[in-house]
């Protein structure tokens, strides 16, 4: 089976990249494992933020409901239910499929399988009731299951805060909230929330210990300076679910096996496929979008994905040239407005730099 | 140590961040009536609320990092822009209500909603009791989108502290927090990998007794990252160790090598044959 | 002047390791260079079977047959968990030609003293019960066993480490010179100078060859492997099919009855169960140069016949697919010996063999490079017979 353009992850990044990919004439397949395409769209309940140009204001899951409805209406083929498990020399894409694997060959590929929560190790890590900020999400807010009643949080990132408020929403107790930098990393806006309805922050601390029989019945945190535990500030609490918001990495596994050279970034999640300005990776023909190209956010990876688009479309033949750059323009500047302010430099930076180490390597 | 104050510290922002950030409306302003507050005092990407405000009161401009000014004499205290902003970070306070009392216009997210004429808890930026308020207001239209806004009357000395108010639903309180001894568990025992059960002690074993220098050699002495799910979870733990260990930058670290299949398939759905019932 | 080493084995895989151990054993300053770690290439992509069953009869299946009876008494030797178990291993024949043909071989076997017999539709049944019902027939080796191959290559250059040997990892060599009374071997790290060098390079001796001025006739010859999740006990010990010795010494006019799929990957089912309660699914056979990329139409092929021996296998989990290259020779012989150039060794070339020949040739090689006899004429193994 043969298709122009095969994009992995139907996700914020993949949508936007197959709706304007098909929109430019592409003859393309996006594939997703799970049952729903939308990826973390359908998890995210609260209001965007951004401009207009991306939906602002707008809660995530109808942000998503858009970009469905769109790639419906254009007849995107999309394969839900559907696992990519390789992708072989000849930019062959296997897919697992209605129980049999399916091999595509594509001309050009566009990986966004998105990121990947962190683990934290600490004794008694691996009870249940231990359990990844974004699992706690997909419960709440997808399967309508509320993972616990105390819950406490281990890390003050956007992710952390976002999935704490959304918890209390829906009528669990946030015990607290612990950070080990001596800040609060979330933007500010989502931290006061949690503050006025009396959530506590415990910043310069860390989880020293998850205590229990068979699952998580108490927590310990305690001081944390200069990357240790100070002894005898230890203070226990009864919870039964402990969610580790401690940071994403970028999901790659899919961009490594296609010989895409990485590089080491640490501010976009650390190993991440080094890519160009156009998305394109060290593989011609192959591209990453979103937080497969380093973690960020929603708003980023749509735009991601339609940069790549243009980028396929142009080199598919599909854009003229000048049209092309011109579209890729409008989308870069859109981009740069994301990454500006006290948050959004370190990742302008950050991507320069991806983008310097793919000049050299 | 002086303990430092202010939103990344706090979790709220302080009046001086307020006032600096966004600005504050004059008392002659608030002498005129009901008058929006933002209080989103860092440079985010984020401008809803400019294009919210039906007088154009709100600026932020370029870049849309900018913080939000409100122009309080066009800003007629509609409230338009209290559930457009994305931050729930944008107030109204209305300091003409009546002789004793003023009202504070908030966005509120919790079920269930109170009813007009309630009493409620008036709480402060950092969530504690300030007052009793008095329900006048609560406004729930579909444009706003599932953020309900609530206005409390309490009295006018306390409204620049009062910014929201107790849920009326809160979970059971548990036994709060006490000093505790640590159980000494060595983290030599704490599982690493999950998958074939390695702890921490034997990728340490590995690394310092057996020559291990990367997450793949440490996998082919020890195990780690042999499991069903490949290294996906325990890769970060153990090149962290790693990095421990050896004093190595985590850049130098590579992760395992990936292989297909990325998803568990079985043999069966590999070969193309339908699974035998 | 920097130390002069009496041997310097280039090559940690399990060819390698056991050469230093081994000669270390016999008293000598042993240095061992790789480029990467223990264990770094074949040696960690390849399964760990001990066996007899798949030689030649002959100077190949005595050969081997040595091997293997060292195996029992390393772990206790090499003080390391190299996961040794010696449990048989079982051909299996389709139709009533193979079970010819595998009869024949079985005799040949017996003649030189290597432990086989038949079993008949019935008695493989009974040996593997998971079996698919239509097998013809099987054949039994009684001494294979099997062992963790990278473990194999750990403990030999551990035990070789405590014996006084230099362990030189992560340090490529990129020239090597003929002095007067020994060789120097630049490396990425610096010079290294020995009075012997034993090339155990495997797929990469030739490049060691060239900087010797050697042409040694070792090719890539590529495989993969599908690991399965931990499960349930399919079968107790190896098994694989017959057709397996007609791939791997692309001989005889027998025809299996295989998809054009297992027909174009030169794939014959094999089946190793590991310590871990996982089992490793092999084989394939390709000229592929250096590349280790899985190739998806392999696994397929893999899985299809593994599924034909083993039906129930259709539901159990694949969690990795490797593939790694063997050093093949033209006359599916290793090289075990020296060379024109006095001092300079080769121990390379054992094809899919390499771990369970791993003891015999390290042991030869320290007999040797000693100027001992070893303990059969290894003529078979020389060079030089590659010479004409």
């Amino acid at each position: 089976m043969k298709r122009e353009v095969v994009i992995i992850g139907a996700g914020p990044a993949g949508l936007a990249a197959a709706i304007e990919a098909t929109k430019n004439g592409c003859q393309v397949l996006l594939v997703d494992e799970n049952r729903t395409a939308g990826g973390q769209f359908f998890k995210q309940l609260h209001k965007f933020f951004g401009s207009q140009a991306h939906s602002a204001g707008i809660r995530g899951f109808e942000i998503g409901k858009q970009l469905l409805k769109e790639t419906e209406e254009l007849g995107v083929e999309v394969w839900l239910e559907s696992s990519v498990i390789g992708i072989f020399a000849g930019k062959r894409v296997a897919v697992l499929r209605n129980g049999i694997t399916e091999t595509v060959e594509a001309q050009s590929i566009l990986i966004c399988t998105g990121g990947a929560e962190n683990p934290l190790r600490f004794p008694g890590w691996t009870y249940p009731g231990v359990m990844g900020a974004g699992a706690a999400q997909t419960m709440v807010n997808v399967n309508r299951v509320l993972p616990g009643k105390r819950i406490l949080m281990i890390g003050s990132g956007n992710v952390g805060v976002i999935v704490a408020y959304q918890l209390l929403q829906a009528g669990a107790d946030v015990v607290g909230i612990v950070e080990g930098m001596p800040r609060i990393g979330a933007y500010g806006v989502h931290a006061a929330k949690l503050k006025r309805a009396g959530v506590p922050f415990f910043i310069g601390h860390t989880i020293a210990e998850a205590r229990g029989s068979d699952r998580v019945e108490e927590a310990v945190i305690a001081r944390f300076e200069n990357g240790q535990i100070l002894k005898g500030t230890e203070r226990k609490i009864d919870v039964d679910t402990i969610c580790v918001a401690v940071g994403l990495r970028p999901l790659s596994e899919l961009a490594q096996m296609a010989g895409v050279k990485h590089g080491f970034i640490p501010e976009l999640g650390g190993f991440m496929p080094i890519h160009n300005t156009d998305m394109e990776t060290s593989v011609e023909g192959i591209y990453v979008a979103g937080d497969t190209a380093g973690v960020e956010e929603a708003s980023t990876a749509m735009d991601e994905g339609r940069l790549a688009a243009v980028s396929v479309s142009c080199a598919l033949g599909h854009l003229n040239r000048a049209d092309a750059e011109q579209k890729k323009e409008e989308i870069r500047d859109r981009l740069a407005s994301l990454r500006q302010g006290p948050f959004g430099e370190r990742r302008m930076n950050a991507k320069n730099r991806v983008i310097e180490m793919g000049v050299t390597m | 140590m002086e303990k430092q104050r202010g939103l990344i510290y706090d979790g709220y922002p302080s009046r001086e961040e307020i006032v600096s950030a966004n600005g504050w409306p004059s008392e002659e302003r608030f002498a005129r009536g009901p008058v929006a507050i933002a209080e989103c005092v860092q440079e985010i990407p984020c401008n809803p609320c400019e294009a919210a405000c039906p007088f154009h009161a709100i600026k932020i401009g370029t870049p849309i990092t900018n913080t939000p000014r409100i122009d309080e004499d066009s800003c007629t205290g509609c409230g338009s822009c209290v559930a457009a902003c994305s931050g729930l970070a944008i107030f109204v306070v209305d300091k003409t209500y009546s002789e004793s009392e003023a009202l504070i216009s908030f966005p509120f997210e919790y079920l269930p909603l109170p009813e007009k004429g309630d009493k409620a808890e008036a709480l402060s930026r950092a969530g504690e009791y300030v007052c009793e308020g008095t329900v006048v207001r609560v406004m729930n239209p579909k444009k706003n989108d599932h953020t309900p806004v609530i206005t409390l009357a309490v009295p006018t000395d306390k409204v620049d502290d009062v910014r929201t108010m107790r849920r009326l639903v809160l979970p059971e309180p548990g036994k709060g927090f006490e000093n505790v001894e640590p159980e000494g568990v060595l983290d030599d025992d704490v599982i690493v990998c999950r998958c074939e059960e390695i702890t921490a002690g034997e990728v340490r074993d590995a690394i310092r007794n057996k020559k291990a220098t990367t997450v793949t050699e440490v996998k082919r002495r020890c195990r780690a990252g042999m499991g069903l799910c490949q290294g996906r979870t325990c890769g970060k733990l153990v090149s962290r160790i790693l990095a421990e260990e050896l004093g190595s930058a985590p850049d130098t670290l590579t992760g395992s090598t990936d292989r297909p299949p990325v998803r568990p398939t079985t043999f069966g759905e590999l070969a193309g044959t339908k699974k035998e019932v | 002047m920097s130390q002069i080493y009496d041997i310097a084995v280039i090559g940690a895989g399990s060819i390698g390791t056991s050469c230093a151990y081994y000669n270390a054993k016999k008293g000598a300053d042993v240095i061992l260079i790789d480029a990467g770690d223990i264990a770094d290439s074949t040696s960690s992509r390849s399964d760990g079977n001990i066996l007899v069953c798949d030689k030649q009869p002959g100077f190949d299946a005595l050969f081997a047959k040595a091997s293997q009876d060292m195996f029992p008494g390393l772990e206790k030797e090499l003080d390391y968990n190299i996961e040794w178990t010696q449990k048989g291993s079982l051909y299996l024949t389709e139709t009533e030609e193979e079970f010819e043909i595998a009869s024949r071989f079985c005799s040949d076997m017996k003649q030189c003293g290597i432990e086989m017999r038949m079993l008949d539709h019935k008695e493989v049944l009974e040996d593997e019960p998971y079996l698919a019902k239509d097998i013809y027939g099987g054949l039994e080796t009684i001494s294979d066993g099997s062992v963790y191959p990278i473990g194999l290559a750990y403990a030999f250059a551990l035990a070789a480490e405590r014996l006084g040997a230099v362990l030189s990892l992560h340090n490529p060599v990129v020239d090597l010179k003929k002095e007067e009374n020994y060789f120097s071997i630049s490396c990425e790290n610096g010079t290294i100078l020995a009075k012997n060098v034993v090339n155990a390079c495997g797929v990469r001796a030739p490049l060691i060859g060239k900087m010797a001025g050697l042409d040694i006739p070792i090719r890539a010859r590529q495989g993969q492997i599908l690991v399965s999740e931990q499960t349930f006990r399919v079968a107790r010990r190896k098994v694989h099919e017959f057709g397996y010795m007609l791939t791997k010494f692309q001989s005889g006019d027998y025809e299996r009855p295989v998809s054009e799929r297992v027909k174009r990957n030169e794939v014959a089912f094999v089946f190793e169960p590991t310590a871990s309660n996982n089992f490793l699914i092999g084989s394939s056979r390709s000229f592929v140069g250096e590349d280790i990329r899985s190739e998806i139409d392999v696994m397929q092929a893999l899985a299809e016949r593994a599924i034909r021996f083993f039906p129930v296998i259709a539901g159990i989990k694949v969690i990795r697919a490797y593939s790694g290259l063997r050093p093949f020779t033209p006359d599916h012989m290793p090289i075990v010996s020296g060379t024109a150039i006095p001092g300079f060794y080769i121990a390379a070339g054992h094809e899919g063999d390499g771990i369970g020949l791993s003891p015999i040739t390290g042991k030869c090689m320290a007999d040797i490079i000693a100027g001992e006899e070893t303990f059969m004429d290894l003529s078979p193994l020389s060079f030089e017979r590659f010479s004409n």
